[in-house]
């Protein structure tokens, strides 16, 4: 019997592709699954600093209506007013709000404050134990 | 029995090199998905720092707007804006090596640029006042890209 | 013994079937997040443009420049910068009505921001300001 010739070239192992294929899905669904993941958190922070700055305009463009009448000799009910100085503010969001403050003389006025400020109540962090002195 | 042999040869060097070929346009693809990744979040992060930098800036400015409250003013060879002047405690912000910074501090007291708290990455703040308009330019770089990115917002003071 | 490559043959074709395929559908995630990552990069630059428009309105009525009472376009390009040639983004602002009497004392307008190559647009603001009585 002649021996068998001995293969030179032996085709990769039966399941080697299988392997391969595996491994690349893999890797591939987790860049196209991150890409969209992170595009869609930064699209997000987008929106919302979109958000914040229409909220500022409409706060301010209310803060000027007001301001306005305040010229006209009308003080709405919302204003505090101290001799010439009135005091008001407008919501910007749920934690935050425009205080304005305007000295008004007929209808020339004085933008003395103009300030954004947080409107919810502020909750002190007491989980240091701070040394009170004694 | 020879001819059984080539044969033999001929098929499972056909099957190797068709695995060599599939296994190189595997790696090719692979790598344009990961360039592909790496392109998005470089400018998705560009674009952050961009934003928020500038957007940080007008807070900040908006959160201090009152009567002579804003100023700009050299801090130790650093163009600085200065907020909340003429009272107790300031605000400064700055750019410093790479950082855009912030300084609350004593006002008065005399302090150095490398006190300041990082916010964010920045290499240049350009500032101007004229009349009431406030003028933010910052430049924002990312270290792989070879470009840079200024984003320019103006801000008319209202208390002025 | 028989040759296992006609096997080893058959596994990769079916592989390459798999592979193209689950590829192609990455290859739409990726897209998919590259055109979302674009669109939230534009939005950003048209806040930023009609915050600038706003503020630079205003500016201009404290400046004395006059009630703007016309509507006008700015164009910039694509890194946000003012451009007369090769537009990406196209900024309006056209004045508003405001109601009498407030309308001595108030002015009105809305700026808009347009991508010049789909014509969407992008981002709006409405901002108000005080009219210097005559």
């Amino acid at each position: 019997m002649e021996r068998r010739t001995k293969e030179r070239f032996s085709p990769p192992a039966l399941g080697g592709s299988s392997l391969l294929v595996v491994f690349a899905v893999l890797c591939l669904t987790v860049f196209a699954l991150l890409s969209l993941s992170t595009v869609r958190a930064d699209g997000r922070l987008g929106d919302v600093a979109a958000d914040a700055v229409a909220g500022y305009y409409q706060a301010d463009a209310q803060a000027q209506e007001i301001l306005a009448r305040l010229r006209m000799g009308e003080v709405p009910a919302e204003v505090e007013s101290r001799g010439s100085v009135y005091r008001y503010s407008c919501p910007i969001s749920d934690s935050q709000q425009l205080n304005v403050q305007v000295k008004v003389e007929g209808e020339d006025y004085q933008i003395l404050c103009w300030q954004t400020t947080p409107s919810g109540e502020w909750e002190p962090d007491n989980r240091l134990e701070l040394w009170d002195g004694e | 029995m020879k001819k059984n042999a080539i044969t033999h040869n001929l098929d499972g060097l056909a099957a190797l090199l068709l695995f060599a070929v599939f296994a190189a346009s595997v790696m090719a693809v692979l790598l344009t998905g990961a360039k592909a990744y790496r392109g998005v979040t470089r400018r998705d992060q560009e674009a952050y720092n961009a934003r928020t930098a500038v957007q940080y800036v007008a807070q900040r400015v908006r959160q201090a707007d009152s009567l002579y409250g804003i100023t700009l003013e050299d801090f130790e060879g650093v163009e600085c804006l200065v907020l909340g002047q003429g009272e107790p405690y300031i605000t400064r912000l700055y750019c410093y090596e790479g950082w855009l910074m912030e300084l609350y501090c004593l006002a008065g007291e005399s302090f150095s640029p490398e006190d300041g708290e990082r916010i964010i990455e920045a290499q240049e703040l350009k500032l101007s006042l004229d009349q009431g308009m406030l003028g933010v330019q910052v430049l924002t770089a990312q270290e792989e890209a070879p470009g840079s990115r200024t984003s320019e917002l103006w801000l008319e003071l209202r208390s002025s | 013994m028989k040759s296992k490559a006609p096997l080893v043959m058959m596994e990769q074709m079916v592989m390459i079937l798999v592979f193209a395929l689950a590829a192609a559908l990455c290859m739409r995630a990726f897209v998919l997040s590259s055109s979302l990552s674009e669109e939230a990069e534009r939005r950003d630059i048209a806040v930023l443009l009609c915050e600038n428009a706003a503020e630079s309105c205003k500016g201009m009525q404290k400046l004395g420049g006059g009630a703007e009472t016309e509507p006008y376009t700015v164009y910039y390009d694509a890194g946000g910068f003012r451009t007369e040639t090769d537009p990406a983004y196209r900024v309006q602002v056209e004045p508003l009505e405001v109601e009498e009497p407030l309308a001595q004392t108030l002015a009105k307008a809305v700026v808009r921001t347009f991508d010049e190559a789909t014509g969407k647009e992008l981002y709006h603001l409405e901002f108000a300001w005080q009219r210097e009585v005559s």
